[in-house]
């Protein structure tokens, strides 16, 4: 059982900076999800803890020990791949056994440890066929059976159910937080898909550009977000946002003013709500046509055109409603954001 | 388009023709080996209508010439040096393959050791001679297996090369994290999967080795060193060309190729490493 830590962890390949002065503390047991658009460094900071990266400045602590210049195998940590990475010369019981054998652990012992560990997973009598044999799901399995049977200090995995169809993604997604659970091991999870991040997580690090953007339990980051990135990143359909200036307490532009803001005068924010806080209303604050309307079966999506802007809001399932008619939209005033369009900050009162 | 079942023999006519084409000098070839010396030339020639004898094969290895020394020379020269060859370009190939070099270094390292194929190799056969003549080399087995694994490693290099690029890294980094070693992962995981590579490779190692004639040639005259093309061309003289001998011994030389050929036949399918990824 063991913590995590990150201090100062800076990563560049030649002129483009992957991980950006990181620094973040992963607690004993906690599920830790790193979540951000391709590209935000999620994957190379997790590599980092691997040891399959070397930062360019920077120190990994496991356990409160000094990892950073530790090769993959002095770290003891287990990684779940995208690709699953199973061996595929090997059965799934070789491929499970594979870490124990590096480590010289007598035959017996080894054989009482995988049948122990694929009743966790569920892979029994799968044991002696090759990886190409076994469905995804299977693999991933595999996978996972690999990466727990040594029981390591920290879990790292790396988007690992991107590859499972949808219903096979949420049935893994609960195995995988049940099983975390029952063994207590502090995990890293890298995912680019928010629904995962949000119910898997014990605290959910949003990553842009090389650089932490906010760090919170998923309820913080949905709730309240501390800026426009963030707010348009987090939830789906996304935050909608409308431009405008904020002047003597009133966010005004050329649809919509709202009222009684006690925000000081800002001459360029942006006004932020997300689709389920409006309501179709008789006299709402804000008139415009519908654009379309996309019934996803428990609500309808209405897209609402406002001058050049296109807003999304969340009605009941059984609106009724036709392309090109008018529309009107009440704003739930509690669940407004303001944020500052040049930072990108979130304007609090 | 043509029609299927037009499709079929002129498919079937090409492989005939294509075969006839490569197999006919060899054919020949062993046909020869077993004619008397008044067959051999008889105009026209005779393909099946000829009594067969053995003398060639009873004078190959059993008068003035040492053929089975020559054999063992060869066999030794071409197994050390495709075994050294290999070894050293496996490495090689892993680790342009693999790691990171400061820069373009990476291409221009790759591009070099495949440069010293791009000239004929009579041109640094006189200087080799000389170096070779200075550290005491000349006229032993040593001498051709230097010369012999310094042409393969660049062939080697670059086959194994692409072979590793086609499998995926995240195989050996899952061994690493699992607790092996980078050279371990290297030998438990990557070797067994580029084992139809390295079958492919080795073979074309063997060939080279066995089949050269100019540094065996020149590096070496002696019976404690010539090879077994040398043996062949001992059949010509100045006087005479013993076509029948050179036929049967060209035919033995054969042999061992082919049975290698077969041994590894079963490792060139390849696909192994297809399944490991995505579901």
């Amino acid at each position: 059982m063991a913590n995590v830590i990150f201090k100062n962890i800076t990563k560049k390949y030649d002129d483009v900076t992957a991980v950006d002065d990181f620094s973040l503390e992963v607690k004993d047991k906690e599920f830790l999800v790193l979540l951000g658009p391709s590209g935000c460094g999620k994957t190379t900071t997790m590599r980092i803890v691997a040891g399959l990266e070397q930062a360019n400045s920077g120190k990994v602590l496991i356990d409160n020990n000094d990892v950073t210049d530790y090769a993959p195998k002095e770290r003891d940590i287990a990684m779940v791949f995208q690709s699953y990475a199973l061996y595929p010369h090997m059965t799934v019981f070789q491929n499970i056994e594979y870490p124990l054998k590096i480590k010289h652990v007598p035959k017996d012992k080894r054989n009482d440890q995988v049948n122990e560990t694929i009743k966790k997973v569920q892979l029994e009598g799968l044991l002696h066929r090759l990886p190409k044999q076994l469905s995804g799901g299977q693999r991933q399995r595999v996978a996972l059976a690999r990466a727990i049977i040594r029981n390591p200090k920290v879990f790292l995995m790396d988007e690992p159910l991107s590859n499972l169809d949808a219903k096979l993604r949420v049935e893994m997604r609960a195995k995988l937080k049940n099983l975390q659970n029952e063994l207590g091991i502090t995990t890293i999870y890298v995912t680019h898909d928010q629904v995962e991040a949000m119910t898997l997580a014990d605290r959910v690090v949003v990553m842009n550009n090389a650089k932490i953007a906010q760090v919170s339990s998923p309820k913080e980051i949905y709730n309240n977000p501390s800026n426009l990135f963030v707010a348009g990143f987090v939830g789906s359909p996304p935050m909608n946002f409308m431009p405008g200036e904020i002047k003597n307490n009133k966010f005004s532009n050329n649809y919509l003013n709202e009222e009684n803001i006690k925000i000081s005068d800002n001459n360029s924010s942006i006004l932020g709500i997300r689709p389920e806080d409006m309501s179709v209303a008789q006299e709402g604050n804000i008139k415009g046509e519908v654009y379309s309307f996309e019934l996803t079966g428990d609500s309808t999506y209405v897209t609402v055109k406002l001058g050049d802007d296109l807003i999304i809001a969340k009605t009941e399932s059984d609106y009724k409603t036709s392309i090109g008619s008018p529309i009107s939209l009440s704003l739930n005033k509690n669940k407004i954001y303001f944020f500052d369009s040049k930072s990108g900050n979130r304007i609090v009162a | 388009m043509l029609k299927n079942n037009l499709k079929k023999p002129i498919v079937f006519l090409s492989i005939v023709f294509a075969l006839l084409y490569t197999l006919f000098p060899f054919l020949y070839m062993i046909s020869v080996s077993f004619k008397v010396k008044k067959d051999i030339f008889a105009m026209p020639p005779k393909y099946f209508n000829f009594n067969p004898t053995l003398e060639h094969y009873w004078y190959t290895f059993f008068d003035q010439i040492p053929f089975f020394k020559f054999m063992i020379n060869s066999f030794i020269v071409t197994s050390v040096s495709t075994i050294l060859a290999l070894i050293i370009g496996t490495l090689a190939g892993y680790s342009l393959s693999r790691f990171r070099y400061p820069g373009t270094l990476k291409y221009h390292i790759a591009f070099w050791i495949l440069s010293t194929r791009m000239m004929p190799p009579i041109i640094v056969v006189i200087p080799i001679f000389i170096f070779f003549s200075y550290f005491n080399l000349v006229n032993t087995r040593l001498a051709l297996i230097i010369a012999y694994t310094a042409f393969n490693i660049p062939f080697v290099t670059w086959m194994m090369r692409s072979f590793f690029l086609d499998i995926p890294k995240e195989l050996e980094e899952s061994a690493m994290v699992d607790g092996d070693t980078r050279m371990g992962s290297f030998r438990r995981i990557i070797l067994p999967l580029a084992k139809p590579g390295l079958a492919a490779t080795s073979i074309f190692c063997l060939i080279l080795a066995w089949n050269e004639f100019l540094f065996a040639v020149i590096l070496t005259e002696t019976e404690a060193s010539n090879t077994v093309t040398f043996a062949i061309a001992l059949g010509v003289s100045q006087y005479q060309a013993n076509w029948g001998y050179m036929a049967a011994s060209s035919t033995i030389s054969v042999i061992p190729i082919i049975i290698f050929a077969f041994i590894v036949q079963k490792h060139l399918v390849r696909g192994l490493s297809f399944g490991a990824m995505k579901g």
